[in-house]
């Protein structure tokens, strides 16, 4: 393997392992759409940065951020579903984000700082190696906090209610949740791509699911999962020259349809 | 004796429409309370307001002398069997984890793992559950899934139960066994209980109290003392009751005009 491609299959498995640890979470959570439209909510956070000239990332995961907490609070207050609020505030920031960077091409030719079009299906271009002291961090992190509270996550995701009477912090771990996955998502857009991330974070906690029924055991398969899909397809991507976010995706997906037919067997 | 459970003037709505209004109860230790009343009565609501899930819009609820929203030290002494309709039905737990969760509530000591496994592993005994530990949540009848439930809410010991409508469910084998229990932990130590349940025939014979709620508490008395004026407010029409205790067999009619 090419030396200089080291850095982004790590960043991939390191990325990978993030998502997949996270993914159980984010599946019995119900945030499956939440992730979505968290990442979709990031193109007005690329498409402002490339307008106004200012770094991709640091926006786009404000941007994440804004949504996903913005979504966590706005149907406690205004007695609106989670869901009509993503798809309201996906809708504005998908077409905020368009219009910015199509003015943006218009008016600058060269497109200094990238296009938007690598960020939507990620890059392998645009992966450094300080992303991956960025996603070692985050990985460590997600796995230190299922390790952690793990007994405390599975009573919150189990049985919220019960988790609320017993005195822990509900409040406090939603919105923990939805941050770890806003910054996941924003870590995730260089390699997977805005509008394919969402399929890492869902994909290997349904499958894992389908796979075993012990909470554990779904976590480290997920984890799996998710690291050897993104290796895979960060090789094939650079091998092949095309963006590594549709092959891991795909593998993803490939993984999952045999995990389905199995399950349907068993 | 201290009451274990106090509501001063409460009354509670769900936007406009009112849930409890200005219900007024206190139970003391050791006492088990049935909680009946029509559905929509404010049964489950009575409960969420003692859990501290919900605050009352007016008056005030106290659990062992605490404000149940604000203060902790509570929810040591507390049990909880909730409805069962209100679990994810395929999540991947093992009915033993489920009980060792009961050992989550704040304030209670630290344990070394083996001493929540033992404590767990007793729990799941005292239900007839205890070769059952290792199946999964999804794999669990309706009879066995209350059992881990009840054992979820009494593996820390505490000093109050609530139980929202446990026999739901549940046949009938299932429902006296869960008597039996219940008769056991009251005898080994001043368990006080709370049961909700639609069924008045059920809970009648083994309550001390009987509380009747439909918005008010329209009744809060010995069992035998309840009269069918009493029920006729509860149920908003004429209902009769046959008790099925240790005394004869006798019948509150109230006045039908039919």
């Amino acid at each position: 393997m090419n030396i200089e491609l080291w850095p982004m299959v790590l960043a991939a498995v390191l990325l990978g392992i993030a998502c997949g640890a996270q993914s159980f979470v984010v599946v019995h959570r119900r945030l499956a759409f939440m992730g979505h439209g968290a990442s979709h909510g990031m193109i007005a956070g690329v498409g402002l940065a490339l307008y106004m000239h200012w770094p991709v990332f640091p926006v786009a995961l404000l941007s994440a951020l804004l949504f996903s907490l913005g979504v966590g609070i706005l149907p406690k207050r205004d007695d609106m579903s989670s869901d009509s609020a993503i798809g309201i505030m996906l809708s504005a920031a998908v077409a905020f984000g368009l219009l910015l960077a199509g003015v943006h091409e218009q008016v600058h030719d060269d497109c200094g700082g990238g296009h938007l079009e690598e960020f939507l299906v990620g890059s392998l271009d645009q992966v450094f190696v300080g992303d991956v002291y960025f996603l070692a961090a985050l990985a460590l992190g997600v796995l230190t906090l299922l390790a952690v509270y793990w007994r405390q996550i599975l009573l919150f995701l189990f049985d919220p209610e019960g988790a609320r009477v017993a005195g822990l912090q509900v409040r406090a771990l939603h919105l923990g949740s939805l941050a770890i996955l806003a910054i996941t998502i924003a870590l995730a857009m260089k390699i997977a791509g805005v509008l394919l991330v969402g399929a890492l974070i869902i994909i290997p906690g349904v499958t894992a699911g389908l796979l075993t029924q012990r909470a554990s055991a779904v976590v480290i398969g997920a984890t799996t999962m998710g690291a050897t899909a993104a290796a895979i397809g960060t090789v094939a991507a650079a091998q092949w020259e095309l963006p590594p976010g549709p092959i891991i995706v795909l593998l993803l997906f490939g993984v999952f349809l045999v995990a389905r037919l199995f399950a349907r067997g068993r | 004796m201290d009451n274990v459970v106090s509501l001063e003037h409460v009354s509670f709505r769900y936007g406009s429409t009112t849930a409890l209004e200005d219900v007024s109860l206190s139970v003391e230790a050791g006492v088990f309370v049935g909680l009946i009343g029509p559905n929509g009565g404010g049964k489950s609501t009575m409960l969420r307001l003692l859990l501290g899930l919900e605050e009352p819009h007016n008056g005030t609820v106290r659990v062992f002398g605490q404000n149940p929203v604000s203060d902790h030290d509570w929810r040591r002494k507390v049990g909880h069997v909730p409805q069962q309709r209100e679990f994810a039905p395929r999540f991947p737990v093992t009915a033993e984890q489920v009980v060792s969760m009961g050992l989550l509530a704040r304030g209670l000591p630290a344990r070394t793992a083996n001493e929540e496994h033992e404590l767990t592993h007793r729990a799941l005994e005292r239900v007839g559950m205890g070769d059952q530990a290792h199946r999964p949540w999804w794999a669990l009848s309706g009879g066995q899934k209350q059992r881990v439930l009840i054992a979820r809410a009494m593996v820390h010991e505490p000093e109050l139960l609530l139980l929202d409508e446990p026999t739901v469910g549940v046949d009938a084998r299932g429902q006296d066994q869960m008597n039996t229990w219940l008769a056991e932990w009251r005898k080994e130590r001043a368990l006080t209980v709370i049961l909700v349940s639609h069924d008045i025939g059920a809970i009648s014979p083994i309550c001390d109290r009987l509380a009747c709620l439909n918005l008010q508490l329209h009744f809060h008395d010995r069992p035998e003392h309840l009269s069918g004026e009493a029920l006729e407010k509860t149920y908003g029409c004429p209902a009769e009751l046959v008790f099925h205790d240790h005394s004869m067999p006798h019948r509150v009619v109230g006045k039908h005009e039919h």
